[in-house]
């Protein structure tokens, strides 16, 4: 018997996975309980934990059973190995002694319980083993242990402590990136402890697979009550809000007060779990950074914990975050301000866009509500009015909060096509500095005698003013009354852009333009210009199919879904050794998947979601697909699916 | 275990020793203490005169640091004290045993070894045997010595000196495991126990075993199980009384020094009576626990509701061995209890 698991999906470092033990599997995120039936007395079965699996609850005993061995300190292995395997334990955690005193002698326990897990491991060969790992204060301390841990190898790990790290979010993230460093994806994370439900969300965001109820037991045993997130006095509610059985029988109130504990354990326990179920269903429909947003506002330290992640843990959240999704992408308060989606797309319009060649001028527009921005009414205005200026090789930057500026050629790309925000018209101080350094870093990119035109009002004006300062550069701006799309501002648009000279007067080709900024937005600076040179052309199909063609041979299309570049495979040759590369161990590929074990390489900067490109060992391509993880899971992950195959080339094919 | 963690521990309580033994106070102004109080007197409930004589303690402490939970050589003094010292203490004690209904025993505790003649030099025992022989109300003497100083010669000694009174040795064995012992810092190995035993067991003295409830390093629920281990092993040789004794948390230990950081909470009260619950059919012998400083933070406590029902409950238990004192004892907390055990394996 074996553990085996498998990433099936991420959104952010949160995943769902597939466990496997011998033949029995279940899925994470779960809760583990504790075997804690409050009417026995405490027999020596005292901790076992199960995983929860089945659909009713009460039965706490579930499939799986985690036993954690006893100290090293007070047992012999074989004495605490019989002892676990007595308890038809499924996976044993290793041995440890409590780490505990001055730094010196917790330097020595955790000495110990590597030895411990080491002899356990080799004792055990045919049965999974956890090991514990502490949260220390003691950063040295903490590292040393981690970089021993993981020469051990283990595959489950029982994270202890992790509720004494909120109290100190900065060194949480330290911490977690320490785990991601040294553990990495290969492994799942139990944090075990009293971690309030309340946490689970956006623990689950960082990567973290179980916990456990020894909250929820605590919590209950004062009488407390869970409902939507908050912890009640039990006594003190006049009304059961939940309809669940356990609260049905409640409120009877015909109970001794051991029953009433026993219903009130339960009423709880399946509060929480829903938590983690939510979870997983957020998850499967790309909506946990969302709704880790949401739960920001049920304390203040889940928002300074969110706030200081996104701070500190931007590379750590990103690198598992999907590129797109098809979901919406909403922006609700200063939380979504610097989600990883969201500055990963300000990151690359800043590093990897580059202007068309020849500009005539810059326009700066204000976003629209509605996606793609050329759709909107207003925007269907700003272009008759461009077309009526008879001004050619204009560039349009599109000013948006929390994106900061959209490329006209981008417009459709995700996130630019799928966010909401609630439009009010008014941005705070955050809003107008994201968004003037946003388009200071743009019109860093146009030469400098090249005009710039702003066509904006309220916050969008604010922001640009403040990009002119921040970038010294003159824009000149329309004159607007009332309205952007009033006669008299569109006029003074049109006005103000037929004074430009239009000596260049060359069109821009906007549709092989998206393209190119497009294939630059997703592998990098120079990709766009190497799939669709000059020759190139694009054909616009029924329902607005976009595709890029030489000569007869077919290089891509545009995803509706997501806006990105697909290329063919012919496309592919093109690029595919710039960027987003994994190389097969075999010749020739088929199936709908490839999967982990099949890899021998791949580019770090692959995530999830990205097109990526299938080379074999002499680096010809082979296939392309769609990343299911990231280029590091790739390499370090040992099953699973890691790509889910668009096009395969036989071997016979040229 | 590594020898390396021993080391450790041995190394931090010779540092406390040095910094709290100069607060000794020279032999003459150490004040007498003794006190009576209900007991088992040879199989018979009865009451027991405890007096502490003032040597200047326990050699094991003094030299290798000692172990990690104990403090009472802070109660010794500052230098050996003269024979007429000590003889004196023990006289103004028996004062008392006039008023004390029998049967009687009475307990010589010197916070070390009873039978370390560097303690106690061979002729002040002697005189302290002696005197109490005389003592025709007492059935019973019980002393405490470390195996090491339990000699067939010494032993043959004191069974003459007290003219056919019965003489018991309590040996502070604290576990049967030579794992646990290490980190207490005992010293002593099982088979040096068992050699011990042995001897007494040949000259017809009464066996009493401490069994050391909870020595920090080790969680709730492994302190239960080690114990319960230990009193399954002892059923197995020959021994009159095994005593279970709680830990707490003494001035000047390591123990305090855990405790302190908050890395260490003496035993719960409901562990105490799970254990005699447990273990009271295949004991084989009485089983005693008398905690002290019981509902304190530095002792063995429940949730401060209850510590004075289950702490007289045990006293009671350990005079009448009548198991009724401790079956349907309830709390509210013993959910938390049982909580803290389960979540102290699985959580640090």
């Amino acid at each position: 018997m074996i553990l085996l698991f498998e990433i099936l999906r991420h959104d952010g470092p949160g995943r769902i996975t597939r466990v496997r033990i011998g033949s029995k599997t279940f899925e994470t995120p779960n809760l583990i309980f504790y075997f804690f039936d409050s009417l026995l007395p405490p027999p020596l079965q005292v901790q076992i934990i199960t995983v929860h699996e089945g659909e009713i609850l009460p039965c706490i005993e579930g499939k799986f059973k985690l036993v954690p061995l006893m100290s090293p300190l007070a047992f012999d292995l074989d004495e605490a190995i019989e002892y676990g395997l007595g308890l038809e334990a499924d996976v044993l955690i290793a041995p440890s002694p409590p780490i505990r005193g001055p730094s010196e002698m917790t330097a020595l326990l955790l000495g110990e319980l590597l030895e411990s897990a080491k002899a356990l491991k080799s004792a055990v060969r045919e049965m999974p083993v956890a090991i514990p790992i502490y949260y220390l204060p003691s950063k040295s301390l903490r590292r040393d242990f981690l970089s021993e841990v993981r020469k051990l190898g283990f595959k489950f790990y029982v994270i202890k402590g992790l509720e004494e790290a909120f109290r100190n979010p900065r060194d949480l993230v330290a911490f977690l990136y320490e785990v991601d460093h040294f553990i990495g994806p290969d492994a799942l994370l139990y944090a075990s402890g009293r971690i309030p439900p309340s946490h689970y969300l956006h623990l689950v965001y960082l990567g973290i697979d179980f916990f456990d109820t020894s909250f929820i037991i605590d919590a209950t045993l004062r009488n407390m009550y869970f409902f939507n997130g908050a912890w009640y006095q039990f006594s003190a509610i006049k009304e059961l809000p939940c309809f669940c059985e356990a609260c049905l029988r409640l409120k009877e109130s015909s109970q001794n007060s051991d029953e009433r504990l026993r219903l009130l354990l339960n009423h709880n326990t399946l509060s929480a779990l829903s938590i983690l179920k939510n979870a997983f269903l957020v998850i499967r429909h790309s909506r946990l950074r969302e709704s880790v947003e949401e739960t920001c506002h049920h304390s203040p330290e889940l928002a300074a914990l969110l706030r200081i992640l996104d701070r500190d843990a931007y590379p750590l959240l990103e690198k598992y975050t999907p590129v797109s999704s098809k979901a919406k992408l909403y922006c609700i308060g200063p939380e979504s301000y610097h989600k990883p989606s969201i500055e990963r797309f300000r990151t690359r319009i800043a590093t990897r866009y580059t202007p068309p060649k020849e500009v005539t001028a810059v326009l700066l527009l204000p976003c629209s509500a509605k996606k793609p921005y050329s759709s909107s009414p207003s925007h269907k205005l700003f272009r008759k009015t461009i077309i009526e200026a008879g001004v050619k090789g204009l560039c349009e930057g599109i000013i948006s909060s929390p994106l900061g500026l959209v490329p006209r050629e981008l417009e459709e790309v995700y996130p630019a096509a799928h966010y909401d925000v609630p439009v009010t018209g008014d941005w705070d101080q955050e809003e107008v500095r994201i968004a003037a350094e946003c388009i200071a870093k743009y019109l860093d990119k146009f030469p400098r005698n090249c005009p710039i035109i702003a066509h904006l009002d309220g916050g969008y004006l604010q922001a640009c003013r403040k990009a002119s300062e921040i970038s010294g550069r003159e824009i000149i701006y329309t004159e607007v009354e009332g309205s952007l799309t009033s006669p008299s501002s569109l006029s003074s648009l049109r006005s103000t852009l037929s004074r430009i000279s239009h000596q260049k007067c060359q069109e821009i080709d906007r549709l092989k333009e998206a393209f190119r900024k497009t294939a630059d937005y997703q592998f990098g600076p120079g990709a766009g210009e190497k799939l669709a040179p000059d020759s190139t052309t694009v054909k616009v199909k029924a329902r607005k199919e976009k595709l890029l063609y030489d000569g007869e041979v077919l290089l891509a299309q545009i995803s509706p879904l997501t806006g990105f570049v697909v290329p063919s495979l012919e496309g592919g040759d093109r690029i595919a050794r710039l960027s987003h590369w994994v190389i097969f161990k075999g010749d020739s590929i088929n199936g709908s998947s490839l999967m982990v074990p099949g890899i021998e390489d791949a580019d770090p900067q692959i995530r999830p979601g990205d097109v990526v490109f299938i080379l074999d060992s002499s680096k010809q391509l082979i296939g392309i697909g769609e990343a299911v993880l990231n280029g590091e899971e790739m390499v370090k992950l040992r099953r699973g699916v890691a790509v889910k195959l668009k096009h395969t080339r036989r071997r016979d094919e040229p | 275990m590594s020898t390396s963690l021993n080391h450790l521990i041995s190394s931090y309580s010779l540092k406390l020793r040095e910094e709290h033994l100069k607060s000794r106070k020279p032999p003459e102004h150490v004040p007498s203490k003794f006190w009576v109080e209900p007991d088992r007197v040879l199989g018979k409930e009865g009451h027991a005169l405890v007096v502490i004589l003032p040597t200047a303690g326990c050699r094991w402490a003094l030299t290798s640091g000692g172990c990690s939970m104990c403090g009472y050589i802070y109660d010794g003094s500052a230098s050996t004290p003269s024979p007429s010292i000590i003889l004196d203490h023990l006289k103004q004690a028996c004062e008392k045993l006039a008023a004390v209904p029998p049967p009687i025993s009475v307990k010589i505790f010197t916070s070390g070894s009873f039978f370390d003649e560097r303690e106690i030099p061979k002729q002040v025992r002697d005189e302290i045997l002696y005197f109490l022989s005389r003592e025709t109300r007492v059935e019973e003497v019980i002393v405490e010595s470390r195996p090491e100083f339990i000699t067939e010669d010494v032993v043959s000694d004191s069974i003459n000196a007290l003219k056919g009174k019965q003489l018991t040795v309590a040996i502070g064995l604290e576990s049967t495991s030579d794992k646990v012992r290490s980190i207490i810092n005992k010293g002593f190995s099982i088979n040096e126990f068992k050699a011990s035993l042995e001897i007494l067991t040949r000259l017809e003295v009464g066996i009493k075993v401490y069994l050391l409830v909870k020595p920090p390093l080790l969680r709730e629920a492994e302190a239960i199980i080690d114990v319960e281990r230990s009193i399954k092993h002892l059923s197995k040789m020959n021994v009159d009384v095994i005593s279970l004794n709680p830990c707490t948390v003494h001035k000047g230990t390591l123990t305090e020094l855990l405790w302190k950081k908050g890395d260490y909470r003496p035993p719960w009260l409901w562990s105490l009576v799970k254990i005699i619950l447990d273990t009271r059919e295949e004991a084989n012998a009485t089983l005693t626990c008398t905690p002290t400083a019981s509902g304190l933070p530095r002792g063995p406590h429940n949730c401060g509701l209850c510590d004075k029902k289950i702490d007289a409950a045990l006293k009671k238990f350990s005079i009448t061995q009548n198991m009724k004192q401790l079956q349907h004892l309830n709390c509210k907390c013993k959910h938390e209890w049982k909580l803290y055990c389960h979540e102290e394996l699985i959580s640090p």
